[in-house]
Formats: C-alpha cells, sequence, structure tokens
C-alpha cells in the first residue's frame, strides 16, 4: 500500500542527487552568489528541490521539470552574459563609484540607493574610518564595497624599504594522515628518500607518526604529529562541562 | 634488447595512465547523465507501471465487469470481483507511488470502498456513478 515515509525517501534521492548534479555544472558562481540575481535564484532552486522532496500533493515529475528549467536558464544566462559583454552588462548591472578622491558621489547614491550610513557602515567594514583617506570607493555588483585608499594613507610594503624578502608562492602537502602523496613530491621535484631524511632529522622514523606535512615555499618541510605535545593547552570555554 | 624491452615497458605504462584518465573522464560524464536518466524514467513510469503486468493486478478490467453484473443483478459475483480489485489496487499502489499524486491515490481507495459499500446494499445507482468516477480517475491517473 501507499506507503508516505518511503516515497519521500525516494524522491529526496532523487531532488537530492538532482541539485548536487544541476549545482556542480552551473560551477562556482552558484556558491559565491556573485549578484543578487544569482542569490535569489539559488534561493529558488533550493525551494524547488525543498518542494520536489516533501510535497506529495502533485507528481515528482512536476517539480523536476521547474528545477530543470532554473538550472538550464541559469547556464544560458552565464553563457551568454561571458560571450556577450553588452548582455552582461544588462543583466548582472555595472560597478558603481560612490567616493571619488574624498568626495561622495551622492547623485550616484540615489541611484544604488544606499543610504550614507551604509555606506559609512561599509567603509568601516573595510577599515575606513576617514572618509578624507579613500580616493576611490566602488559599489560592486555583488553588493560588497571595493575601497583604494590615498596612496599616504596605504600600509608600507617590503619593496618602499627595499628589505629582501623569502619567496612567496603555494604549499604543497606532502602527507596526509600518515599517507605520502608522492604525486606532489614529485611537483616539487622531491622523492621519499628526501622525505624520510627530513623526518629522521626531526627525529621522527616513521610516517606513520605524521598527520600533515608541507613544502613550503622556501623549500622547507613543515610537520605536524599525531603526538602534539603540548605543555599548557589554552581554554576558551566559558562554563565548566561536562557536556 | 634490455633497452628496447624497458621502452616497451615505459610505453605500455604510458598508455596505460592515458586509458585509466580516458576511462575517469568518461565515467565522470557517464555517471550523472545516467543518474538523471534514471530519475526522469522513475518519475514518469506511472503511466506504464499501472497497466497489468501479471493475473492479479487487472483493476480496470475488473471494474468494468463489476459494472456489467451490476447492471445484470449479479451481485454474489460482483462482491467477488470488489475484492479483487482492492487487492489488485493495493499492488499496483507498490509501483505507481512514486510517480503519481498521493490525492489520486486516496480518491481511487475512496472510490473501491463506496463501490464496496454500494455492492453491499445493492444500490445500483450509486455503484454506476462511482465506476464512472473512478473512470475518470483512472483516466487522469499517472497523466
Amino acid at each position: 500500500m501507499f506507503d508516505e515515509a518511503l516515497v519521500v525517501f525516494v524522491r529526496v534521492i532523487i531532488s537530492f542527487f538532482t541539485l548536487l548534479i544541476f549545482t556542480r555544472i552551473l560551477g562556482k558562481q552558484e556558491v559565491g552568489q556573485l549578484t543578487f540575481f544569482d542569490y535569489v535564484n539559488g534561493i529558488t532552486i533550493g525551494s524547488i528541490a525543498a518542494s520536489l522532496a516533501t510535497d506529495l500533493s502533485s507528481k515528482a515529475w512536476a517539480h523536476w521539470v521547474g528545477l530543470a528549467g532554473f538550472a538550464l536558464f541559469t547556464f544560458l544566462l552565464q553563457f551568454i552574459t561571458v560571450k556577450n559583454r553588452y548582455i552582461g552588462r544588462v543583466l548582472d548591472g555595472e560597478p558603481t563609484v560612490v567616493i571619488e578622491d574624498g568626495k561622495i558621489l551622492e547623485k550616484n547614491l540615489v541611484k544604488m540607493r544606499i543610504k550614507i550610513s551604509e555606506l559609512t557602515m561599509l567603509l568601516r567594514d573595510r577599515g575606513v574610518f576617514d572618509i578624507t583617506q579613500v580616493d576611490l570607493a566602488i559599489f560592486e555588483i555583488n553588493g560588497k564595497l571595493s575601497v583604494l585608499q590615498k596612496s599616504d594613507y596605504l600600509p608600507v610594503t617590503p619593496k618602499d624599504l627595499n628589505i629582501p624578502v623569502s619567496p612567496s608562492g603555494l604549499s604543497t602537502e606532502v602527507i596526509q594522515d600518515g599517507i605520502v602523496i608522492d604525486q606532489n613530491l614529485l611537483q616539487r621535484k622531491k622523492d621519499r628518500n628526501w622525505l624520510l631524511q627530513q623526518l629522521r632529522s626531526k627525529g621522527i622514523d616513521d610516517v606513520q607518526q605524521v598527520f600533515y606535512a608541507l613544502i613550503l615555499p622556501n623549500d622547507k618541510l613543515y610537520i605536524d604529529v599525531y603526538e602534539d605535545h603540548v605543555s599548557k593547552k589554552s581554554d576558551i570555554g566559558d562554563y565548566e562541562g561536562p557536556f | 634488447m634490455l633497452v628496447k624491452n624497458q621502452i616497451l615497458v615505459t610505453m605500455r605504462d604510458h598508455f596505460k595512465i592515458v586509458e585509466v584518465k580516458t576511462l575517469k573522464k568518461f565515467l565522470l560524464f557517464l555517471i550523472p547523465l545516467l543518474t538523471l536518466v534514471l530519475f526522469i524514467l522513475i518519475m514518469n513510469s506511472g503511466s506504464l507501471l499501472k497497466k497489468p503486468l501479471g493475473e492479479d493486478d487487472r483493476l480496470y478490467e475488473t471494474i468494468q465487469q463489476i459494472e456489467a453484473d451490476v447492471k445484470e443483478k449479479n451481485w454474489d459475483k460482483a462482491n467477488n470481483k470488489i475484492n479483487y480489485a482492492e487487492t489488485a489496487w493495493k499492488k499496483i499502489v507498490r509501483r505507481i507511488q512514486f510517480s503519481v499524486e498521493k490525492e489520486y491515490i486516496f480518491q481511487i481507495n475512496e472510490t473501491l470502498s463506496r463501490i464496496k459499500g454500494g455492492i453491499k446494499v445493492k444500490d445500483d445507482k450509486a455503484i454506476i456513478e462511482e465506476i464512472y468516477y473512478f473512470y475518470e480517475l483512472w483516466d487522469k491517473l499517472a497523466k
């Protein structure tokens, strides 16, 4: 006979994996919620997926077509906005300058419908408390404010002071959970012998003792072993347990 | 000879890696596609699965026979057939429940119960009304 829980379970499987496949096709843009439209669209797609799973008063197929339709149009729009700059601008909008050379551009604020209190909040959020320090502030299409401070207020860099620095770059994972990642070792032109030698020099005889190891950009090895030997543990709890 | 063998082994390994990578890429495309196809089939299987697949799930046919029996006042025959129809419906529901609306299942349940009640009190008018309502529901089921 009709088993409501079983039907919901099967529909959850359909809804969950369809959503997974569709969002994977739509890519990272949906996750980053690039524009307001993407944000609202994401919520709508999620809502349809929820109905697909639990609304038994209508056929799963009807909801699925809705879900597929939203995913298809999102994909088409993404494609069109990448291929055609003009349509992209029309659909996504353009970034708007709201402060230039320390002066607030009121007309643009009104156009974007942002209150002055919101603007100052966004500035403070970016670490700017004095509006005269701002050279340029741009309201981006994802609702965030990009701020360029005047050169006098920008932090000093090692280059300004002619200080030699070690090269920056990416660290490469070489051990994870006691397992050596040979592919990454090869990428950094190292081998297992080198790795074991490095471990031995730190008093570690077995790779199994290592939880995580990285080759840093300066070719040095960072090692974290399972046994931490921390003498004093910081306690940030504010309530005596047990929980 | 040794060098030649080594080259052959290296080439074989190289092709093996390429083969595995192509297979992985193919599966990455094929598995989601097959999953979606399977889901679509499940969601649209109702119109096919409501049709009889054996000897004990001939619901529509049985209701038609009940209609004939009721018109001829063969109440015993009609009574046997409505019991068969209820069992047949339970069997059909098990396979169509994933692709039809819950309301349709409940409505057909109710209609079958009313037909059964009608046969008990030998109310042919009410039964015929219900039977035609059943035909309509059956026609719309999984469409």
